[in-house]
């Protein structure tokens, strides 16, 4: 049985270590019992990945579960949260894109363009206030968690975040510099190495992003937060979806308009155009901004029907 | 549509979720993961994962409808609890009252009056 053993350590390890301590036994022996020494069906090693994921997540606070309404209206507002940096992403591949439009784009052509850009600012300045204010409620919370002298559960995720912020704050200066040393025409020229070097750029900083996503669900899922802090945070959850439809309207219109009344400030743009008014960026910023606002919407959603069982 | 936990089939939800396979398996008597993957792949014709069947077991354990009771670490059994009981006996009821309202609207009259089940089908 020792191969079946060391296979089911290995499925074991989808499971957050505090599940394996009270079941990883019995799920071993299940496994043995079921399949003896021939292997464990793809499907079902499929499915306890599956499994162990889903446990990961719910033990963070991500996933309810249909029970306290206190729980599913923090779970509701974590998943808004974590959606968030879907826009920050997509956000910023957006502005990098849409740099200097109106100077390639006819005066008579650039109201609508300009509306829509300025909705996507005003939804991105608002999100991130709406952000910070979710901190400044939980932040008491926080304050008796460290006085607690819980640091210590919290202190490999956010190390792991500070690292890749350091990275992330390296590679910029790194970029910056790196521009400061080029001509304008070699600044705006598509090269193999730019691309890549861009390429893991923005790998790094979608790495930092996720990493203190991560911690702050860690934080989040361990603070004892009241039933006033949990409505005012599901209030602000909702006005953060708002503030996500906002970007993504703007920005589904500002691609719109400009590629019907200004397709060349589309097709020429050195980030790439697979024909006209199509762009690959704006294609994965679209997508990304798309699955965000699906998730938030699934937040908010939870965040609304656990509202009225809230006692403050 | 019927929500998950506020279906006419009670909290648990429907007939075949493993919750309601486990509970039901459970009646019987305590049993181990395997012996419940068993039970359950014979009265129901419905084979649980090991994943699936421990996803379960956890939520029930927790809900404190079901609990371990002492025995083999490796294969611990678990049995109903009172609360466990009577959850499983208000989603039995719900599904009685269901099947009594399809049967009705079938004309299935020996179903409702409890007659043996090769009987059941002829209306």
């Amino acid at each position: 049985m020792g191969a079946v053993r060391g296979r089911a350590d290995r499925l074991l390890r989808w499971y957050p270590a505090t599940w394996r301590s009270r079941y990883g036994e019995e799920l071993t022996a299940l496994l043995e019992d079921t399949y003896g020494d021939g292997r464990v069906p793809v499907g079902q090693r499929l499915s306890l990945a599956g499994r162990g994921l889903h446990e990961r997540a719910r033990r963070s606070a991500l996933i309810a579960g249909d029970g306290d309404p206190a729980r599913r209206a923090r779970s509701g507002s974590l998943v808004v949260l974590c959606s968030w940096p879907a826009f920050v992403i997509a956000g910023g591949a957006f502005a990098k894109y849409a740099e200097h439009w109106d100077a390639a784009t006819p005066p008579s052509a650039r109201w609508l363009p300009a509306a829509a850009y300025d909705v996507v600012v005003a939804g991105a300045v608002a999100g991130a206030t709406v952000v910070a204010l979710g901190a400044l409620v939980a932040l008491p919370a926080f304050v008796s968690f460290l006085r607690a002298g819980r640091w210590r559960e919290l202190r490999a995720a956010v190390a792991v975040a500070v690292a890749l912020t350091a990275l992330s704050v390296t590679a910029t200066v790194g970029a910056v510099l790196w521009a400061h040393g080029q001509s304008t025409v070699q600044r705006n020229t598509t090269s193999v190495l730019g691309l890549g070097l861009g390429g893991a750029f923005a790998l790094c900083l979608v790495a930092t992003l996720a990493a203190w996503c991560t911690a702050v669900v860690a934080a989040v899922g361990r603070l004892e937060l009241s039933g006033r802090s949990l409505q005012v945070e599901g209030a602000l959850a909702v006005a953060l979806l708002g503030a996500m439809a906002a970007v993504t309207a703007g920005t589904v219109t500002w691609w719109a308009a400009l590629a019907t009344s200004a397709p060349r400030v589309l097709s020429d743009n050195l980030l790439g155009s697979w024909g006209p008014g199509l762009a690959p960026v704006l294609v994965g910023a679209g997508l990304l901004m798309t699955a965000g606002l699906s998730a938030a919407t699934v937040g908010v959603v939870r965040v609304v029907r656990a509202l009225p069982s809230l006692t403050p | 549509m019927a929500r998950r936990g506020t279906s006419r089939t009670g909290e648990l939800g429907r007939p075949n979720e493993p919750a309601v396979l486990i509970l039901t398996s459970l009646a019987a008597g305590p049993k181990h993961g395997y012996a419940l993957a068993r039970d359950i792949g014979e009265f129901a014709g419905v084979t649980l994962g090991p994943g699936t069947l421990y996803g379960a077991i956890t939520r029930l354990e927790e809900r404190g409808l079901i609990e371990a009771t002492a025995g083999d670490d490796r294969r611990r059994p678990y049995r109903l609890t009172a609360a466990g009981r009577a959850a499983l006996a208000g989603t039995v009821r719900d599904m009685r009252a269901l099947a009594d309202v399809g049967a009705r609207r079938l004309g299935l009259r020996a179903l409702l009056t409890g007659a043996p089940r090769g009987a059941a089908w002829a209306p």
